[in-house]
């Protein structure tokens, strides 16, 4: 057998295993099973390479949404951003995602926000995802088993968020023996450490950490790179802890724990106000999940989890630093059976949470008496969910609908600082109450063995909102849940796509459309100084609504020496407020006209591996004044229409190369070689603007400067597996 | 070894050189309005700023506003019965220090000035009324907590919640040679309802022999307070105002998705405030 077919089908295998595509299941009825989707994969894995491959020609053409299912073998032939092959971060370059910009790793799909994405780690919420402004995901790869990604079609189970799910699950499998990966890098480090307590008990932990402001950025100061780049602060450290238990074959039991905190010092900010500005979060997330295989058609799962998530900002304003703290914790309970009857796979549950979030606590160390109105409020929250859906195939249909309903009740303690009145909510008092009805429908009809088509329509329901502060730059967001006065978002969303594979499926092509409406947005009345000065958050926000449509086109190459993709998204997105822009709509500050995603992975040989990333996307849409003006003895900026200014295009080119080292003493290892933006573009970052000679004097000097933050990076690592 | 001589120069020329793009504001709507910054206050002439407002791309700095000054408009004020045209001179107190003033026509309290500016074929017209002053009734030192020398001054007053009006007061501190304003309008939202008590806290210049006393006042200081009570247009526009400039006046800030101009009541092509302001003064010795 050659090495080629040989490493063909061991993508053919882990592409397999994490799709459960229908084409197989003919051969193996266990697919249908109602055991949880992280023991299937391990299974499939032992399946012999021939019967693999013919599961490989439908993955497109025949899954039940459309999104990506991943799971890390496959991502390791991703470009290795900073010696990572981070599998979040990669779906911004697959079609349907934008380019979110400069330290910005969101994922604004389909025209939607970056808060309109339910990110989940083994079934617990991620509030923000990123580490070190989006360059790495607070994923570790080396524990990442599958990663499912669904930007249409959402099926029942998921809900609470408007535009697609990330759904990521780390290895439930206890292993044979002690088993150590990790790497070592100019950027960060990270080890993992898996370990077999018992046949039936495995315990894991995992540490990454990252080191770059003392090491690679002062040596790229020494090259020569602007200083105003290099001497930023960010840093992060995350850890992932759990084990798996398997009772017997009936039960199982999964926990899972992760911690991880940012902190972020913008140089560029700092040099006129001294070094206060700055930025951390923290997101700490803890699980535990009972698997109860009742026979091979049913199956129940049952999760109790945590998730709690705090962002805070330092900022120099008004000769003083203030602080703003905002959080979100919740308390989760769901419970969900997969059952399978005849040509129906049903899947019905419930699921009830308890959420606390505060939106914006003030702290300031001001002199001059800031009128802050402390008028803030926790805000307590209880929803609960109930969902079923039905997967039917008959022929060459698939039909997957379902319906998921939500109420959800605002309770006390609360003060409504109403303009008349104040009036006090009790602890345990209901405020108010939402609910709503979600039909989720999908079908797929197979044209042709290469062909088919699919169509959705989604009606999703959102119920905490990360507003955020900045529309460009510092990515620091309020966490405000609907209340009283807010209500839920809301979104239609209606799509289909046409699919077709060429020479037995080695070409994979795409063309997609949809529509998406956008209820009860939600945008800071005014300024930061509203932020800082009204307590009362609910008040200070306008509430409107958005639409978004576009086209997506994807090719994909899947053999031979030279493979990867080109993925081009033609969008448009538009917001409506009554109270901005004289009401007319504008265009939403994640409008990216133009976006496009080119990899490609060259195999050499054994030995070495190479692959470049390309990366381009219309700028991002932004408000920027027109003029200025003195009065009152002081420089103003007047404004035109709303977001009528588009920054310059975000584009970025990464290489990288693997080299495979020999194994020694049973470790194997590579070489990791890449350049995170080979060409040393300078993307916008922030735009602000300095004033000088304020205050009386008459040496006024006034400017928009724009800032940028990451140059070109090189980085090497050493990654091992033991 | 020889490639290396080249390679590594040639790294650090691109390393050193990043494609630095920047900002399209060609197209995007830049219109030239008269900048209007109008007072009249009871036993008081009338003062007017004019200059034109400045297009984004175009750098600013002192001697690009000092060009953009209006010299040449024809002001006129009426109250009704008298109407009389502003004479213009160098006003270095001010910034841009060009002023037009009344040299006959002083503001009285209820009553209302209609303000007329023709410049270079443009006409733009705006009114204004000037409210009734109210008077201070107390005011107050206590320790400052930082230096025994120190102290906060506090002034009370009574608001009447009948009328939408909001208050600013000034303060100018024997050695400084200007009024500085404790910088927020009072009363913006117009819930204050009968005593009230506000901390002086004036925000001194660099160039002002107080300035490291900062928001406090001298044991021993001579005080004159200048107290002015606002319609609720003038109200609405100095609270953007003193929000609005408090992120742009000192240092770098974000652009924050502003969603509006300032308010204005100066008709169009024109910009800005004529604002009629019911004064007390006062002059109180630190103690």
């Amino acid at each position: 057998m050659s090495i080629k077919f040989l490493l063909l089908n061991i993508i053919f295998i882990c592409l397999m295993a994490a799709t459960f595509v229908v084409s197989a299941q003919d051969k193996y009825a266990i697919i249908k099973d109602t055991t949880d989707s992280n023991s299937i994969t391990k299974k499939n894995i032992q399946i012999e390479e021939v019967q693999v491959r013919a599961r490989l020609k439908s993955i497109n053409l025949l899954s039940g949404s459309t999104g990506i299912q991943l799971d890390m073998e496959s991502m390791q032939q991703l470009p290795r951003l900073v010696g990572e092959a981070d599998p979040y971060k990669a779906l911004q370059y697959m079609g349907g995602v934008s380019q979110a910009g400069e330290a910005n790793s969101g994922l604004y799909v389909r025209g939607g926000n970056n808060d309109q994405n339910l990110i989940l780690l083994n079934g617990t919420l991620i509030q923000n995802p990123t580490h070190v402004l989006g360059i790495f995901s607070v994923f570790n790869p080396d524990l990442i088993d599958q990663m499912k990604f669904v930007k249409s079609g959402i099926p029942a189970e998921y809900g609470g968020r408007l535009s697609s799910v990330v759904d990521i699950s780390t290895a439930s499998v206890i292993p044979e023996k002690l088993k150590i990966d990790g790497s070592l890098g100019l950027i960060s480090s990270r080890i993992c450490v898996q370990f077999p307590v018992t046949k039936k008990f495995s315990v894991y932990g995992s540490l990454r950490g990252s080191y770059i402001s003392s090491l690679i950025l002062p040596g790229l100061s020494l090259l020569g790179i602007d200083s105003s780049l290099t001497k930023n602060r960010y840093e992060y450290y995350d850890v992932n802890a759990g084990f798996n238990y398997k009772i017997n074959s009936k039960h199982r039991i999964i926990g899972h724990f992760y911690s991880g905190n940012d902190d972020i010092g913008i140089m560029q900010v700092r040099q006129y106000n001294l070094d206060k500005n700055s930025l951390w979060w923290k997101n700490t997330t803890g699980g535990i999940q009972h698997i109860y295989y009742i026979n091979n058609q049913l199956s129940f799962k049952q999760q109790l989890s945590y998730s709690s998530f705090e962002i805070e900002s330092d900022l120099n304003w008004f000769n003083s630093v203030n602080n703003l703290h905002s959080g979100f914790n919740q308390y989760d309970y769901n419970a969900g059976f997969i059952q399978i009857s005849g040509i129906h796979q049903l899947r019905y549950g419930t699921e009830i949470s308890y959420n606390q979030s505060h939106p914006n606590f003030i702290r300031s160390d001001s002199i001059i008496p800031i009128e802050i109105d402390n008028k803030h409020n926790n805000y307590y929250a209880l929803q609960g969910s109930a969902y079923f859906r039905d997967e039917l195939t008959i022929g060459k249909w698939q039909v997957n609908a379902g319906v998921r309903g939500n109420i959800y009740a605002q309770i006390g303690p609360y003060t409504d600082y109403d303009d008349d009145q104040t009036i006090k909510y009790s602890a345990g008092s209901i405020i108010k109450t939402y609910h709503s009805i979600e039909p989720r429908f999908f079908a797929r009809y197979l044209i042709h063995k290469n062909t088919s088509v699919k169509l959705s329509a989604s009606r999703i329901h959102q119920y905490l909102n990360q507003v955020p502060v900045f529309s460009f730059g510092i990515p620091a967001d309020l966490q405000i849940p609907a209340s009283l006065y807010i209500k839920p978002q809301a979104s239609w969303h209606f799509s289909g796509g046409y699919f077709q594979n060429f020479k037995e499926n080695s070409w994979e092509t795409s063309v997609e459309a949809y529509y998406k409406t956008l209820e009860n947005q939600l945008e800071f009345k005014s300024n930061v100084a509203d932020i800082f000065t009204n307590g009362d958050i609910e008040k200070n926000l306008l509430t409107g609504h958005g639409w978004s449509y576009g086209i997506e086109f994807k090719v994909r190459k899947n053999s031979g020496k030279f493979t990867g993709w080109f993925a081009y998204n033609l969008a448009w997105s538009y917001r409506q407020f009554d109270a901005i822009n004289d009401g007319k709509p504008f265009l939403a500050s994640n409008d990216r006209r133009h976006d496009l995603s080119i990899v490609t992975m060259y195999k050499l040989n054994d030995k070495w591996n190479f692959s470049a990333l390309f990366v381009y996307a219309t700028g991002s849409r932004l408000n920027l004044p027109l003029s200025w003006y003195v009065i009152n003895q002081k420089v103003i900026l007047e404004y035109g229409d709303y977001n009528a200014f588009e920054m310059p295009a975000y584009h970025r080119l990464d290489l990288s190369a693997i080299y495979k080292m020999k194994t020694i003493h049973g470790i194997r290892s590579e070489l990791n070689f890449s350049v995170y933006n080979a060409y040393n573009r300078a993307n916008p970052f922030q735009i602000l603007y300095s004033t000088k000679g304020f205050n009386g004097t008459d040496n006024f000097n006034v400017g928009i400067r724009m800032s940028y933050l990451l140059p070109v990076i090189p980085s090497v690592s050493w990654v091992f597996h033991i | 070894m020889k490639k290396l001589t080249y390679i590594i120069p040639l790294l650090i020329l691109i390393f050193s050189n990043s494609c630095k793009p920047d900002l399209d504001y060609a197209v995007h709507g830049y219109t030239q309005k008269i900048i209007v910054e109008g007072y009249i206050s009871n036993g008081e002439y009338a003062k007017v700023y004019l200059s034109l407002n400045v297009p984004v791309w175009q750098t600013i700095d002192s001697a690009t506003i000092l060009d953009h000054v209006i010299r040449t408009a024809k002001v006129t004020i009426s109250d009704g019965k008298n109407t009389e045209i502003l004479t213009s001179s160098w006003d270095k107190e001010h910034f841009p220090p060009y002023v037009y003033k009344t040299t006959l026509l002083k503001g009285e309290a209820g009553k209302t000035y209609n303000l007329k500016i023709e410049y270079s074929g443009y006409t733009v017209y705006s009114v204004t009324t000037i409210p009734q002053p109210t008077d201070i009734i107390q005011f107050e030192t206590r320790e400052s907590g930082e230096n025994d020398s120190l102290k906060i001054l506090s002034a009370s007053f009574i608001a009447d919640s009948t009328k939408k009006c909001g208050y600013r007061i000034f303060s100018r501190k024997q050695a400084d040679g200007f009024y500085t304003e404790t910088p927020f309008v009072f009363n913006a939202a117009f819930s204050l309802k009968g005593l009230q008590t506000i901390d002086l806290n004036p925000f001194p210049r660099s160039t002002d022999p107080s300035y490291s006393e900062s928001g406090c006042f001298h044991i021993g200081d001579t005080v004159k307070i200048r107290f002015a009570t606002i319609d609720s247009i003038s109200t609405q526009f100095f609270n953007e105002l003193s929000l609005f400039s408090s992120t742009t006046g000192i240092g770098n800030a974000y652009f924050t998705g502003e969603k509006d101009s300032l308010s204005s009541n100066i008709s169009y092509p024109g910009f800005g405030i004529w604002s009629g302001s019911g004064i007390k003064i006062y002059q109180v010795v630190i103690k």
